[in-house]
């Protein structure tokens, strides 16, 4: 166990620092940086004078942000940065360190995501189970026609229906806010049904897969129902496969979603995120994109590491490693 | 006395993709309390279709015609659903072929093993659990109370076997099925399973249906064996006379092609063709008859019904029967 750990973690650090130089990269290709931004005029001090302050003050803020060192010291410093969490201030922000940005929004960001894949997962697993037990019935066609419908519709077109209904014609709930309860109900759905769709047809498949396995007939033979199968035996074992997809689903919403934060008006990391990368603010960019990568690393483990709480095989193994 | 569990011209067709499989093509048969039943054929003789249509535990797509499956005279495939669990694990419990498949690789042995108690109301708890670790005990686990809370990964296939056996009998079934119990097992296995599953349904009074392609093994075990081809049952026979004076050219083209130890020099000779194809209409004479060396013109027309030959021995067969009568003439 300790030596798959082990294994473990030093790739995810591996793949944490191709991350960090392709997105190193990325940025610096593309056209443009804060302080030039709007200007093809060269010169420190053109720049200096557009921003009215002094080519002295330039320079000082080109040597703070070692804007002038090798490409490969600029990227040290960024991912030192990162990894030993004192970041370097924003661009856009100036005086506040990514790091403060990154403290207040991404706890908000997390709570979001978790709420929303609860909520995804509650109402995907009856559907899910539904359409199993009932395995080409009306119910099951009808349930995935639904579920493919909600799949192929867009959180932000969901987002705005859901507001039509509940906030513009039924007045039953607040449209923008975050410090009360029922304002996170509808980003909380907008967010989570579409999710459903994908969930419950995963469900679904999966739990028909073990639904024709021979331990079912078992358990029916020893006078089971099949609800019985599907709740004691089945779904234990079809969650699995729902895990590898819903890990990485939670750590994208975990990371912001910018629609949603957009519609709603919330404080959330995505419209950070956005922001620096349209304005080119390099600390911020870098911060951001490590902490995503950061983000979905620590899921996919989780995720494996979940598959031994679910299967004894897998854990029993990990005892003897 | 009555039998405890008559099947009555059972036939059981599988649909699926527009394609109609006849699996079983009117079975009779029938078990009494206390005795027990092998049921002989190759691969594809239904056999084992016509055991899972008993318990019914048939996919959805199995339809079962006709025919009739009376457990103390009651008829089983007109239950509901909810009737019929009363029934499995309770009344009539199963073994099957290969015990890694058939439980839960996720959950424990223990917990799998006490559930025909939970599910029937009958014990609960650690009471539910004494009773498991008494019947793991009784068919030779060691050390139980471990094994209780072992994954079924951690037996080998033949512990694993006895933890089935343990399993259909610890809510006290009047009927036991063992759907080819020892076929994935290795050869020593096979014979203390075997050994093990007479002892038990000596001990308990219970009425056992023995499923293999084993004749061996169905002549030691069994009191009665049927012998099926395609889907039909072609000779009921007492199991001490079934590997010496079986009376179906089927049987015996079986017996004929088993190895044995008691005629080592003899090299064992094949049924000359093909099983029945069961996707294509039957045949309107006798299922054997494209293959069988004893056939007469009224084989390939008439259908033959089991007829006695002798007592508690029947044959479905005009030859082996016409035989029989004349034999009957000459005593």
């Amino acid at each position: 166990m300790v030596r798959f750990l082990a294994r473990r973690l030093a790739y995810m650090f591996i793949a944490f620092l191709c991350i960090s130089l392709v997105t190193f990269m990325l940025m610096k290709m593309a056209p443009g940086s804060f302080f030039n931004a709007n200007f093809q005029v060269n010169g420190v001090s053109a720049v200096a004078g557009s921003y009215g302050v002094s080519p002295q003050v330039m320079d000082a803020l080109i040597k703070y942000y070692h804007l002038n060192d090798p490409w490969y010291v600029q990227w040290w410093y960024y991912v030192h940065g990162f990894l030993t969490w004192h970041m370097g201030t924003s661009f856009e922000y100036p005086g506040t360190r990514t790091v403060t940005i990154i403290d207040t929004a991404f706890p908000f960001s997390v709570r979001l995501a978790l709420m929303a894949v609860a909520t995804g997962v509650i109402i995907a697993i009856p559907i899910g189970v539904t359409a199993a037990m009932r395995e080409n019935g009306w119910m099951d066609v009808g349930l995935m026609f639904f579920a493919m419908l909600g799949t192929s519709l867009p959180a932000y077109l969901v987002a705005v229906l859901l507001i039509v209904l509940f906030a513009l014609w039924l007045h039953l709930l607040p449209v923008i806010g975050f410090t009360h309860p029922q304002d996170f109900i509808l980003p909380v759905l907008s967010l989570a049904l579409p999710m459903v769709g994908a969930l419950s047809r995963y469900l679904r498949n999966s739990l028909i897969d073990s639904l024709h396995s021979e331990y079912v007939t078992g358990v029916i033979a020893k006078g089971g129902s099949l609800s019985r199968a599907v709740w004691r035996h089945a779904l234990r074992n079809s969650l699995l496969p729902m895990i590898t997809v819903v890990g990485p689903q939670l750590a994208g919403l975990m990371t912001g979603t910018v629609f949603i934060e957009e519609i709603f008006d919330l404080p959330g990391l995505g419209h950070y995120f956005v922001g620096a990368a349209n304005v080119r603010d390099y600390p911020l960019i870098m911060d951001s994109a490590l902490l995503y990568a950061t983000v979905i690393l620590a899921m996919n483990l989780l995720v494996d590491l979940t598959y031994g709480l679910f299967d004894p095989r897998i854990r029993r193994a990990g005892d003897l490693g | 006395m009555a039998a405890l569990l008559e099947v009555r011209n059972l036939a059981v067709e599988f649909h699926r993709d527009r394609a109609v499989s006849r699996a079983v093509n009117g079975v009779t048969l029938s078990v009494e309390r206390g005795k027990s039943l092998g049921i002989v054929g190759e691969s594809g003789s239904g056999k084992s279709v016509t055991v899972k249509a008993i318990m019914r535990l048939l996919p959805r797509y199995a339809r079962s015609a006709s025919g009739a499956v009376l457990l103390e005279g009651q008829d089983v495939m007109r239950l509901s659903e909810g009737r019929m669990r009363h029934l499995r694990g309770r009344r009539m419990a199963m073994v099957f072929q290969d015990p890694h498949a058939y439980l839960n690789p996720t959950k424990t042995v223990g917990s799998q093993l006490v559930e025909p108690l939970i599910l029937h109301r009958l014990a609960a708890g650690a009471e539910a659990k004494r009773r498991a670790v008494d019947l793991l005990r009784l068919v030779g686990i060691p050390s139980p109370e471990v094994r209780f809370t072992q994954y079924p990964f951690e037996f080998s296939g033949g512990m694993l076997q006895r933890v089935m056996i343990a399993m259909a009998l610890i809510a006290d079934p009047d009927l036991l099925i063992a759907d080819e119990p020892t076929t994935a097992l290795d050869v020593t296995v096979q014979a203390q399973i075997l050994r093990l599953l007479r002892k038990l349904k000596e001990d308990r009074g219970m009425a056992m249906i023995l499923v293999t392609h084993d004749l061996v093994v169905a002549a030691q075990t069994c009191d009665e064996v049927v012998v099926m081809y395609g889907g039909t049952v072609v000779e009921r026979v007492p199991s001490h006379k079934l590997l010496t004076a079986s009376a179906h050219p089927y049987a015996r083209g079986l017996i004929a092609c088993t190895p044995r130890i008691s005629n080592a020099d003899t090299i064992p000779t094949p049924i000359a063709g093909q099983p029945l194809n069961l996707r294509e209409p039957l045949p309107g004479g006798c299922l054997f008859a494209a293959r069988c060396p004893d056939r007469v013109a009224q084989c390939t027309e008439v259908r033959p019904q089991l007829e006695d030959v002798a007592p508690d021995h029947q044959v479905a067969c005009f030859v082996a029967a016409g035989a029989a009568k004349e034999g009957a003439v000459h005593e």
